[in-house]
């Protein structure tokens, strides 16, 4: 069986729509401008409907699911806690603890569930589903629409906001600051019947695997390398992801390192990520994108020499995948949680290596 | 210990036949692996200190780390050097078995200096915290030489040379190591990125030890610092600090620093309480004098405090971004209110057309005095900044806190607050140390080095 990994946290489904044309629509899970701008209003909804403890008894596998999903810990996994703390900004709560009701007390129970059963579900104080079991007693209201990749979009695929003084969304710009959504549906899986969750599905449908799902990331992401004379060449390539690598908040990213132990100082590493400039209109400007679209290959080629040591001692590869902005965090606020995963890595001499066949191409780094 | 997922076996580069992956390690299948680690920061019992490198562009422990032959540590007691020692502080590593020193004895900057400056000859390496012992001789030869020591697998955070007696000098009584290399074997994987960051935080400090020689000797330069200052650093519950006030909140739950700097806290505590309420002023400095960093006292600069990132240097001091010797005696700033009504607030949110700004507070004035003597400035800096993600505008605040004799007694700035002590040598005001806070959890202070270190 074909294996995507889509990367991003998302819970989705259905066709690949486009996002503007489901707005345009006004789905009905679809009740805040697009970019988190505002928290999402559940409506008067009863209380057992805002809590995901409400819908256990029922639905206790799918609770459950998400209950070790990162959906579960969008409001106090400890990277998000160490960023949001040093720059408590209300616009990153409208996705991390997007309800009005969660957002009334942030230290509370509710907002604690995170990304919860009713941030997707409950919409004017009623379930919203993609569809309803002749068997339930909800009076819920179906819509197609839902948990496409439009619904996705609405925490998976923004630009930058202006910030007003407080942190409050007061504007989105034109420069796109997640495209997850957008990178998916420009790539080779768009079509799949299931969208997002093709590869994020799961058992109940709830799990949401992503980056910090060991599995999906090295299903994801590939390493091989091979000795061409005096040269190590190693190849990155998206195998299977259905959008970039990496997705998501910005400040994720991907170094391939190669080095020789003896020589740290010799190390040579590529990076994979974005990097930005001011905009005029107050978001930031893509100036540099080294993410790995759907199937694309980046090799690099490095001489023996160039990585110092003795010419028989071991080459080490990693590709390690880094979810903050700094790979080695310091001070007050640095995340208790580790904030790098490794994909891949290798350790082989030279003469270990299998022989690549073809010539030598030029270092991208 | 997790294994890692070695990809190569399943995807093959072009070219490379099929099978040709097959058997193939990752790091933690192939064993322990002997790795280099670097060190930014060494103490040593003592070192040599005269106008030879007043500035500690030379002879200083850190110099045994540079991996340059032409700089060495020199220790500075009197005597042959017998019962001197150096430690090498490196990256703790768990699950350590062996390490191997590779030594460069004497000064060997050159055969002359090496002969004529005393060598080790029989040394105790001692590693920590296990206190593994190893007595070695050491050859009296240029170039490097090997010791292997071994150690039941244990954590490794410092590696200790103690010499017990020197190959004598044939000029110089002075004991000479140019160069130490610490080779640690463990089943723990290596970390090259954090190692060649450590190597540039030691390779910038000594570029900071070379510029001050350089802009300074020879030269008449009166300066209000001494060329070296002792750091220590104790650890306390640090919290990340949002706004000046709350910096200044930390250190004034400091006890020795709520005392030591009582009037300048609550003043310092005043003024970020109501950063808005400040008048604008300009500076018309009398003295433009560049500060000069030294040893255990930096100058802060935008990108050290104001970054997306910041944290603050463990290792000195900071001295005020103004950057001049007129920021530390508010006399020689020449103070001028200005009309201008841009607040603290609007100038953290520019995002363009952002340049130094200054606001004052000031001493209630006596009437037909003139104005005020300066309590306090607040000194703002903005500019691009590089970061990970790209450039960025970027803002700092630092509100500088002058006493009765118009001399800097107190420096806040994002995450630290400095305190300054002073004394006044040959009718010249000097800064003998100090006291820092950084919300990241250290407490450091800083003495005119003149001490001696104990071995652990």
């Amino acid at each position: 069986m074909r294996v995507l990994a889509c990367l991003a946290l998302v819970a989705c489904g259905g066709s690949a729509a486009d996002p503007v044309a489901h707005r345009a629509r006004k789905a009905a899970w679809d009740v805040r401008p697009a970019g988190g701008t505002l928290a999402i209003d559940p409506g008067a909804a009863p209380p057992e409907l805002l809590d995901a403890q409400g819908c256990k008894p029922c639905h206790a596998a799918i609770v459950d699911e998400w209950a070790a999903s990162r959906h579960a810990l969008a409001w106090t996994n400890d990277i998000f806690q160490s960023e949001y703390s040093a720059r408590p900004q209300p616009w990153c709560v409208n996705c991390h603890a997007p309800l009005t009701t969660q957002q009334r007390d942030l230290a509370g129970p509710q907002a604690a569930q995170g990304v919860d059963c009713a941030t997707c579900h409950v919409r004017d104080g009623t379930l919203v589903s993609a569809g309803k079991a002749p068997s339930s007693p909800h009076s819920t209201v179906v819509d197609a629409t839902f948990g496409t990749p439009a619904f996705c979009a609405d925490c998976h695929q923004f630009t930058f906001p202006v910030l007003d003084p407080t942190g409050v969304a007061v504007a989105m710009t034109e420069h796109p600051m997640q495209t997850t959504v957008a990178s998916f549906e420009a790539g080779p899986y768009a079509g799949e019947r299931d969208g997002c969750l093709t590869c994020h599905g799961s058992k109940h449908g709830h799990a949401f695997a992503g980056a910090h799902d060991d599995g999906m990331l090295t299903a994801a992401v590939t390493l091989a390398a091979c000795a061409i004379g005096d040269r190590i060449r190693v190849r990155v390539t998206n195998a299977a992801a259905g959008h970039a690598v990496p997705t998501g908040d910005i400040h994720r990213h991907m170094y391939l390192r190669i080095w020789r132990s003896s020589a740290p100082e010799s190390l040579v590493q590529a990076f994979f990520g974005r990097r930005f400039e001011p905009a005029p209109d107050g978001g930031k400007r893509t100036i540099w994108d080294s993410t790995l679209a759907p199937n694309a290959v980046k090799t690099i080629d490095v001489t023996s020499t160039e990585l110092g040591g003795d010419a028989d001692e071991p080459i080490s590869l990693e590709l390690t995948y880094v979810f903050i902005v700094n790979e080695f965090p310091r001070g007050a606020h640095a995340p208790d949680a580790p904030v790098t995963k490794s994909i891949a890595s290798e350790r082989a001499t030279l003469a270990e290596l299998p022989a690549c066949e073809v010539a030598p191409v030029p270092s991208a780094r | 210990m997790k294994s890692l997922v070695i990809l190569a076996l399943l995807a093959t580069p072009v070219g490379a036949k099929p099978d040709a992956n097959e058997g193939r390690r990752g790091p933690e299948d192939r064993g322990p692996i002997e790795r280099r680690l670097f060190s930014n920061e060494t103490e040593a019992s003592t070192f040599l200190w005269n106008d030879w490198n007043k500035f500690v562009e030379n002879y200083h422990s850190n110099y045994i780390a540079d991996d340059d032959a032409k700089t060495a540590w020199v220790e500075g007691a009197p005597g042959s050097g017998a019962g001197q020692w150096v430690r090498v502080v490196v990256t703790p590593l768990e699950q350590t078995t062996q390490v191997r020193l590779k030594i460069r004895n004497g000064y060997q900057k050159s055969s002359t200096l090496f002969k004529a400056n005393a060598r080790a000859k029989d040394v105790t390496v001692r590693l920590l915290p296990s206190k593994t012992e190893a007595k070695i001789t050491l050859t009296d030869a240029e170039g490097w030489q090997e010791v292997t020591v071994t150690q039941a697998s244990g954590p490794l955070r410092e590696v200790e040379l103690h010499v017990g007696s020197v190959y004598e000098g044939s000029k110089y009584p002075d004991l000479c190591i140019s160069d130490v290399q610490v080779f640690a074997t463990s089943k723990v994987k290596d970390n090259p990125a954090f190692e060649k960051s450590k190597r540039a935080d030691l390779k910038a400090w000594r570029a900071a030890r070379i510029a001050a020689a350089k802009a300074l000797t020879g030269k008449k330069v009166e300066l209000p610092t001494y060329p070296a200052y002792a750091i220590t650093k104790t650890e306390f519950e640090g919290t990340y600090a949002d706004s000046l006030a709350a910096v200044i909140a930390l250190a004034g739950a400091d006890q020795p620093f709520a005392k030591e700097w009582k009037d300048a806290l609550a003043t310092a505590k005043a003024v970020a309480g109501d950063l808005d309420a400040l008048p604008r002023a300009q500076l018309a400095p009398t003295n433009k004098q560049k500060l000069v960093a030294v040893d255990g006292m930096q100058i802060t600069t935008l990108g050290n405090i104001g970054g997306d990132d910041r944290y603050n240097d463990e290792s000195s001091l900071r001295l005020p971004m103004l950057g001049t010797v007129a920021a530390l005696f508010s006399d020689q700033l020449r103070v001028l209110d200005v009309k201008d009504s841009l607040k603290v607030s609007e100038f953290e949110a520019l995002t363009k057309k952002c340049k130094e700004t200054v606001w004052v507070s000031r001493a209630t004035a006596k009437e037909g005095t003139g104005p005020a003597a300066v309590r306090a400035l607040v000194v703002g800096r903005c500019g691009m900044l590089e970061g990970r993600e790209g450039s960025y505008m970027g803002h700092a605040l630092q509100i500088l806190v002058y006493d009765t004799n118009n001399r800097l007694v107190l420096l806040a700035g994002p995450g630290h607050v400095d305190g300054y002590r002073w004394t006044v040598e040959n009718g010249k005001a000097m800064i003998t140390g100090g006291r820092a806070l950084l919300d990241q959890g250290t407490i450091l202070e800083a003495t005119k080095r003149s001490d001696v270190a104990t071995a652990k």
